[in-house]
């Protein structure tokens, strides 16, 4: 676990929407937490290809998982995530997200499993109905602004605009804080809020990149040349075909169109033009909007005080839930899903109306590349029909692009990143170029903190490609309990928290490396929570009762033959310090022979005589009756004692010190003992010399010989023990008793000797 | 830091109001205001030498007990208001406290169109519109205003948003809680002082006080004994055609109550068993609670939006259909058996007690055991408690008979004169009350810019809204609002349309037919792009689009209505087709119809513009009406409030250092005060309005780790959850460096120069040593390991291993590797300090 506490490194993985519009899931990893954000499908593709790189990561791993909000590239691939794959973990959304994607993601299951079964295989679903069902009650609901924690995973949703329910995310664990924007707009809006910029700092900032460095018309002209395009369109009898999303943007339309249609009542003949809403979600979706009027901006939610005050009941708008019941007679204005024109009620519409002139096909939102709202926008002559791909259709109608995508634009985009003021800058959800674009841009911004400690990094990773980033933050504990005491009661004055003023500033610093006390405690570090407390070792329990101080107690017992007396002298031999706790024997007292003969004999046949030791504070040593218990509180240097101890008491039998002390004939005079230590060391001296002298007449056989004649006359001035080695010419002199050659005329010779001289010493004395 | 505690009370023995006064903050807890014992104006006097003291108001639930001197107080001080004084309370609670007001007031005939008249409903919508709504644990982060003050709400689980208050300061950790509920109910979650695993939430365990009341417990019955009673109720009432009325508090249970019913009604209805049993419901706000219930599921348990949206997507409030809003009078005309509701306001019941009498087999259901401010309701629940003997349970019906004094408000009309007169006075207050808001709000925005740092929290951007607000409410005719905003919202973008101007952007390249095959190919030719270290070279300047003239947008719009104009005919020409198929037209016109009749339907619902001072303005006169009243009454308690046992058990394992309790000494449960003390936690009995002093003793500081010291720990695991390190250090005070940004001091704990004092005895371990866990690793090392008597573990018949205490774990044996073996595995399992 010390390797993960020191674990500093934020790992970032997209495995959807890297470089690329759709499928939006990446994953987080963080001191061992795995948080995964979003979980999409790519809109251009079908089936298994649709999926983020789900392969690449063992989802397993995954803590939770956070959808941003409903739109099929954030949570269509949720269901398959939930019931499809080895994922275990919690999944939450806001709750007009829930409420949404529940009727969305039906209607996914359907239109895929429609357009799909002629040519794929009826497996190649990513989910059947049932997997919806049973997910579906295991998401879990949050709202905006409250934190949830769990297992040390905090996060708060904000609001993020884009459409109702939609959420950014800021995540925090173990002090840094990610925040992840998913698709969000900055812009005012009739009914949601603009994206929040949370209270609290971020250190990492996942950021959509969708329009790159792209600006957006204001929004006021937008909405004036949609109204217009509608009403000069309409006005000359031809019908407006506005394929939208059945949810989000299209209620924003609603409201735009509602406004208009009220305000030119005259100018539209009298509300003669009909606005449809077609689709088969229609009416459930509504109930949705009408129901979360409190999460929606200020203006819709202050307003609202009952029924008359709910903007989502409009007055010129019809709901349509599909074709059948549609007359198609004169002009009309119809917003129909699905919004990229893939299948379902808006392609049928567009099939219908697009060989004439002058109705008008409305993109208003943002459409991904391979769809066939990309497609019409290049003005074809032809479209291919969706059922049979042979057949085309001639194109006639008017296109144009008016785009109310809520996504920020290159200014709002740069404005929200500057106000998070995050140092790493990891770019999501956009097409390749305008994201590539995006970030050079970025980079260009924040050029002048290069070099700087606030120097921002901005990545732009490729599906499935790591981003690791190193953090570290400033740990901070909480003191708790008697800690807290302690430390007031040496310093209360000094230590007490205060707010320092800017003049208070420059004097406190001097004294502030005078006040310090000097603290000892204990760190505890909940893994779950990442929760740190100081605490003091006495009230560890009060605080933190799952954490239990344990007093280690070992006991080893070692038969002992010897006498208690032996034990101790041995003990008291090897330790200073030895508390006798127990002695019935006494043999504890002074080593006084004649008394210890005396109580030997007295206790000779005694045999349960007890003996116990405390040595160096804190380890127990009992005899008795031949068994030795060496007993300790575990500890480094109390096991160390421990051990010698052990050892003692396994020799005490044998070791020659107890023989000596255990035999009585000791007792006998040493008078002498000097000279013939003496005698001993020349003694010793001399037969090295004689060893040596061996070697050398092994080396050199004939040619040496040892000149000890001359010394007789003398012997009691230790005279010098010479040799000569004579070889041809050549003639060596050797003093053995100094070790060195006298005299020497051939160099190759004098350093054989001197070898052979200094490995003869080596043999004969060894360490002394 | 210390701070006082005041509990404020007026005539009655009920508190109506809590101040905390911290050193530079004053906190308001749930004004309360009793109509029925004190006057409007009694009520005024009373708070004017308390409200300019106050800085803070906090909400904890939405009956009149809890907020019921709010709209009274925003409206008397409304420059209190407007310059300083925040008010915080759940969403709920706006909503339903709203709700309550509106009758309260109007029962007392201090709103409405009467002559007593003091306060229009606009300016009680004012004044709750003035509350910034809040999410459970949402925090209110007033740190740096207030020295280090934050507010969070969590669920109490009462009433929808009912809320736990949890105020913290940088030493004291207060927990404000009246009634809460540790159990689900029926609609709503159990309140958030335990975690779903039953352990203690961490952000409310060990406050440094609790400042709540044990004055009042719920049933000690569980729910589903009690919803089955409530059930049984319904069923024996409504027999033979017998009528059930329910007075209850429309900020309060409610909902709840409601819910219940439905759910009895819609499976009833479901099992083709019943016939269709009107809901009535006598209130003065009409239908509005049930919209706001609509419109708040987020805020109710999960289970029961399951449990209803498997009921074709319903919610428990969808019941439009089956509910009547009725007023007292029009209750007498019912046919056959109802249930009716009645908002627990006085002028509401007794108007109901006295129609009553035109039913049959009426049933009373009393709801709470809170003593009624109603004198009738309370004769009733005492005349129930009278009669019932040891035998006799909640739910059993009692026969009640009893001649009564009603004081019935009788409404005259006011005719010519007085009815001009009255106009004139109503026109003339609100012109000043909103020429005065306009005056206010400007010296208000002055002194805003000043305290502009208190913004910086997510949902308080409360000026600017305010002042939307106001704008719109100008007039009070609900049309103009949309456009007076819409007008706003374009002034907005207008604002920002000057800076942000129209940009023609290049979309597409053109292919004329001279161009270079080349130029076919390769449509773009990019321009040389500067490359610098960081990619390409931008300049930000481009990306901005350049300012657009304001005069060709509007040159263009007048020439589109020109061809407007004269595409009239072609219009013309479409309605001509249109006629081909007048039959089908006719339908989309009946369903068309059919859905307009629905929209009025709904906006009926709820509307209350009834309620308006000048729509027919009435001389209101109380009179005393002596009937006679005789009806069956019940008694059950369905509030969901914490029972006694519960309550007792919970609290000690919050660890409070402190209780403090509100109101009389004589109303608290002196079983669980009792109890309580025996935990040896400290029991104060607050006396009304009387400043108590509070002195803090900090038991909790922020230390951070410098990260030297940090780099020396070592980290030692123990379990699966935790790991401690043994830290010693010294501490010291350091200073923000950076001196323009004064921040406050904060502790370091930075490593010793000297290793001197770092030595420790090293004896204690962290940890608790399983047995049953060490023989696990002993078998898997494969070792005999078994357990001899007494909890004894014995391994390879040479090593033991006892527990001698919770503290104290024994090994013993011979020296030998098995012994080292055993050794090991147990010290693996502990840290050492």
């Amino acid at each position: 676990m010390s390797t993960q506490l020191s674990n500093t490194s934020f790992k970032f993985i997209a495995l959807g929407a890297g470089n690329e519009v759709g499928r939006s899931c990446h994953i987080l990893q963080y001191k061992g937490k795995t948080i995964m954000l979003d979980a999409g499908v790519h809109p251009a593709y079908q089936g298994m290809a649709s999926l983020p790189f789900y392969d690449d990561f063992d989802l397993s791993t995954v803590d939770i998982l956070l959808i941003s909000h409903f739109h099929l590239d954030h949570a269509a691939s949720l269901p398959y995530v939930m019931q499809r794959t080895n994922f275990k973990g919690r999944v939450f959304m806001t709750h007009p997200t829930k409420a949404i994607y529940r009727w969305l993601l039906r209607d996914f299951v359907r239109v895929t499993s429609i357009g799909e079964n002629s040519i794929l295989d009826k497996d190649d679903n990513l989910y059947t109905d049932e997997d919806l069902v049973e997910s579906f009650d295991k998401i879990e609901t949050i709202d905006y602004h409250s934190t949830v924690d769990v297992n040390g995973i905090k996060f708060t949703a904000f609001h993020a605009g884009h459409v109702l329910g939609a959420a950014m995310f800021q995540i925090e664990i173990a002090g840094l804080r990610v925040l992840f924007t998913g698709d969000y707009s900055r812009e005012l809006d009739r009914h949601l809020n603009s994206a929040e910029v949370p209270p609290l700092p971020s250190d990492v900032l996942i950021v959509e990149s969708t329009f790159g460095t792209a600006t957006h018309e204001p929004r006021l002209n937008r909405e004036k040349k949609l109204t217009q395009v509608i009403h000069s369109t309409v006005s000359k009898g031809g019908r407006v075909l506005m394929p939208v999303f059945a949810l989000g943007r299209a209620q924003e339309i609603m409201l735009i169109l509602e406004e208009y249609w009220t305000q030119h009542a005259e100018d539209l003949g009298g509300s003669q033009v009909p606005i449809y809403y077609a689709s088969d979600l229609a009416r459930k979706c509504m109930n949705v909007f009408q129901t979360y009027v409190n999460m929606m901006n200020d203006d819709i939610r202050k307003k609202f005080r009952d029924s008359q005050t709910n903007p989502f009941i409009f007055k010129h708008i019809s709901y349509l839930k599909n074709l059948d019941e549609f007359q198609d007679f004169g002009p009309s204005v119809m917003l129909a899903s699905p919004g990229m024109l893939q299948s379902g009620i808006s392609r049928e519409l567009l099939e219908k109306w697009c060989p004439e002139e002058k109705n008008l096909v409305l993109v208003t939102g943002y459409s991904v590349e391979g769809t066939m709202a990309k497609y019409i926008m290049l003005e074809p002559e032809t479209i291919p029909a969706a059922n049979n791909p042979d057949i085309t259709i001639p194109r006639r109608c008017q296109v144009e692009e008016i785009s109310f995508a809520a996504h920020v634009d290159f200014q709002e985009n740069l404005e929200f990143i500057e106000k998070i003021n995050a140092t790493n800058i990891i770019l999501v959800h956009g097409e390749s170029n305008p994201m590539g674009r995006l970030k050079s841009a970025l980079l260009s911004n924040f050029s002048s903190l290069k070099g700087t400690p606030g120097e921002v990094h901005v990545y732009n990773p490729r599906n499935s490609v790591d981003v690791v980033l190193e953090y570290k933050g400033i740990k901070i504990a909480r003191a708790l309990g008697n800690i807290v005491d302690e430390i007031q009661k040496d310093n209360i004055e000094n230590l007490k928290v205060e707010d320092v003023t800017k003049q208070e500033a420059a004097a406190e610093i001097k004294d502030a490396n005078e006040d310090e006390v000097i603290v000892s405690g204990i760190l505890v570090s909940d893994e779950k929570n990442f929760d740190l407390n100081l605490v003091s070792l006495t009230d560890l329990r009060e605080h933190h009762t799952e954490l239990s101080a344990t007093v280690l107690k070992e006991r080893q017992t070692i038969a002992v033959n010897c006498k208690p007396e032996l034990v101790y002298w041995h003990i008291s031999q090897m330790f200073g310090d030895v508390t006798v706790l127990e002695d019935s024997a006494n043999v504890s007292i002074k080593p006084d022979e004649t008394n210890i003969a005396k109580k030997e004999e007295e206790h000779a046949d005694i045999s349960d005589d007890i003996l116990v030791m405390q040595i160096m504070g804190d380890v127990q040593v009992t005899v008795k009756s031949n068994l030795a218990t060496v007993e300790w509180t575990q500890g480094l240097i109390n096991d160390t004692i421990a051990d010698s101890i052990v050892a003692i008491l396994m020799s005490v039998d044998s070791a020659p010190a107890s023989v000596k002390m255990s035999s009585k004939s000791c007792s006998h005079e040493h008078g002498h003992d000097h000279e013939e230590g003496e005698a001993d060391v020349d003694i010793t001296h001399a037969s090295k010399i004689q060893q040596i002298v061996k070697l050398f007449k092994e080396q050199f056989g004939e040619s040496f010989v040892l000149s000890l004649e001359d010394k007789k006359e003398d012997a009691k001035t230790p005279e010098a023990i010479k040799g000569k080695i004579t070889i041809g010419k050549n003639i060596a002199d050797i003093n053995f008793s100094e070790m060195r050659i006298e005299q020497c005329n051939s160099n190759p010779l004098k350093g054989r000797i001197e070898s052979i001289m200094s490995i003869g010493s080596d043999l004969v004395s060894t360490l002394c | 830091m210390a701070y006082k505690l005041q509990v404020l009370k007026q005539p009655a023995d009920v508190p109506v109001g809590t101040l905390i006064r911290f050193e530079t903050v004053t906190v308001l807890l749930d004004p309360a205001w009793s109509d029925t014992k004190v006057s409007y104006e009694d009520c005024i006097k009373f708070w004017s030498s308390i409200i300019p003291d106050v800085d803070i108001i906090l909400f904890s639930q939405s009956t009149a007990d809890f907020l019921g001197a709010y709209p009274l107080l925003y409206n008397n001080f409304l420059p209190h208001f407007i310059t300083r004084i925040h008010v915080y309370a759940t969403l709920p609670i706006t909503n339903l406290g709203r709700v309550t007001c509106i009758d309260q007031y109007t029962s007392a005939g201090v709103t409405g169109p009467y002559t007593s008249n003091k306060l229009d409903i606009e300016d009680i919508e004012k004044a709750f519109d003035h509350i910034t709504a809040l999410k459970y644990s949402q925090t209110v982060d007033l740190r740096s205003r207030y020295d280090g003050l934050s507010m969070t709400a969590y669920n109490a689980g009462y009433t929808p948003g009912s809320s736990i208050w949890c105020i913290s300061n940088y030493s004291e950790k207060l927990l404000y809680l009246r009634n809460w509920n540790h159990t689900k109910s029926t609609i709503l979650n159990a309140a958030a002082l335990l975690d779903s695993s039953g352990k203690p939430l961490s952000a409310l365990f060990r406050p440094s006080s609790v400042l709540t009341s044990f004055d009042r417990f719920g049933s000690s019955a569980p729910l589903k004994r009690r919803t089955r009673t409530f059930n049984d109720t319904l069923r024996k009432s409504l027999a033979g055609g017998g009528s059930l009325i329910i007075p209850c508090e429309v900020g309060g249970n409610f909902l709840e109550l409601l819910a219940m019913t439905h759910n009895y009604l819609y499976e009833k209805r479901h099992n083709g068993k019943y016939p269709n049993v009107p809901i009535l419901f006598v209130s003065y706000a009409k239908g509005r609670t049930v919209t706001y219930g609509q419109s708040m599921l987020e805020w109710l348990s999960s289970v029961v939006i399951k449990h209803w949206e498997g009921r074709k997507g319903q919610s428990p409030f969808d019941m439009n259909d089956i509910m009547k809003l009725v007023s007292p009078k029009e209750l007498a005309k019912q046919k056959g058996s109802a249930i009716c509701f009645v908002s627990e306001v006085e002028s509401c019941v007794t108007e109901t007690l006295k129609n009553m009498s035109k039913l049959s087999h009426v049933t009373i259901l009393l709801t709470s055991n809170k003593k009624s401010t109603i004198p009738a309701l309370n004769d009733m629940l005492l005349k129930w408690n009278e009669n019932s003997t040891a035998k006799t349970v909640e739910g059993a019906e009692i026969k009640y008979t009893a001649t009564t004094e009603l004081e019935v408000a009788t409404l005259t009309p006011l005719k010519d004169d007085t009815l001009e007169e009255f106009n004139k006075t109503i026109d003339e207050r609100r012109q000043k009350r909103k020429d005065d808001e306009v005056q206010l709000r400007k010296e208000a925005k002055v002194a805003n810019m000043y305290s502009n740092d208190f913004q910086g929290a997510p949902g308080q951007n409360q000026g600017s809204s305010d002042n939307t607000g106001a704008d719109g409410n100008q007039s009070f005719v609900d049309d103009s609002d949309d456009d007076d905003d819409d007008d706003n919202l374009i002034d907005i973008l207008k604002g920002k349309g000057t800076k942000k101007q129209i940009q023609e952007i290049p979309m597409d390249t053109i292919i004329s037919s001279n161009t270079s095959i080349k130029g076919q190919t390769f449509q773009f030719r990019p321009k040389k792009t500067k490359i610098d270290e960081y990619g390409t070279f931008t300049n930000l300047e481009q990306l901005i689009p350049p300012t657009e003239d304001e005069d060709k947008d509007s040159h263009s719009s007048s020439s589109q209505k020109r061809s407007v104009e004269e595409s009239v005919e072609d219009m013309a020409g479409g309605r001509d087709r249109g006629k081909r198929s007048k039959r089908s037209k006719k339908d989309i016109k009946k369903e068309k119809e059919e859905e307009e009749r629905r929209k009025q339907a709904k906006i009926d619902f709820d509307s209350i513009d009834y309620l308006d001072a000048k729509a027919s303005p009435c001389e209101r006169t109380i009179q005393q009406v002596t009937t006679a009243l005789s009806c069956q009454v019940i008694f059950l308690n369905l509030e969901n409030i914490v029972d006694q046992r519960s309550a007792t058990a919970i609290w000690p394992s919050m660890k409070p250092r402190r209780v403090l309790l509100i109101g009389s000494e004589q109303s608290q449960n002196e079983h669980v005060v009792g109890v309580l003390s025996k935990r040896d936690i400290d029991i104060v009995n607050i006396p009304y309005n009387e400043d108590i002093e509070f002195n803090t003793t900090i038991k909790a500081m922020d230390i951070s780790i410098d990260p030297e010291l940090d780099q020396l720990l070592r980290w030692q695991k123990i379990g699966e959850a935790h790991t401690v390190a043994h830290v010693v250090g010294r501490l010291v005070k350091e200073t923000p460096t950076n001196k323009l940004t004064p921040g406050r001091s904060k502790l370091v704990l930075k490593p010793l120069e000297t290793h001197s004092k770092v030595h420790t005895s090293g004896t204690l371990s962290i940890g608790d040593v399983r047995l049953t866990e060490l023989r696990r690793k002993l078998l898997d090392l494969s070792h005999k390991a078994e357990f001899k008597g007494e909890g004894t573990l014995v391994v390879d018949g040479q090593v033991a291993v006892r527990k001698v205490n919770d503290g104290q774990t024994v090994i013993d044996g011979f020296p030998s590797d098995i012994f080292d073996i055993v050794k090991s595995s147990v010290t693996e399992m502990l840290a050492k300090v």
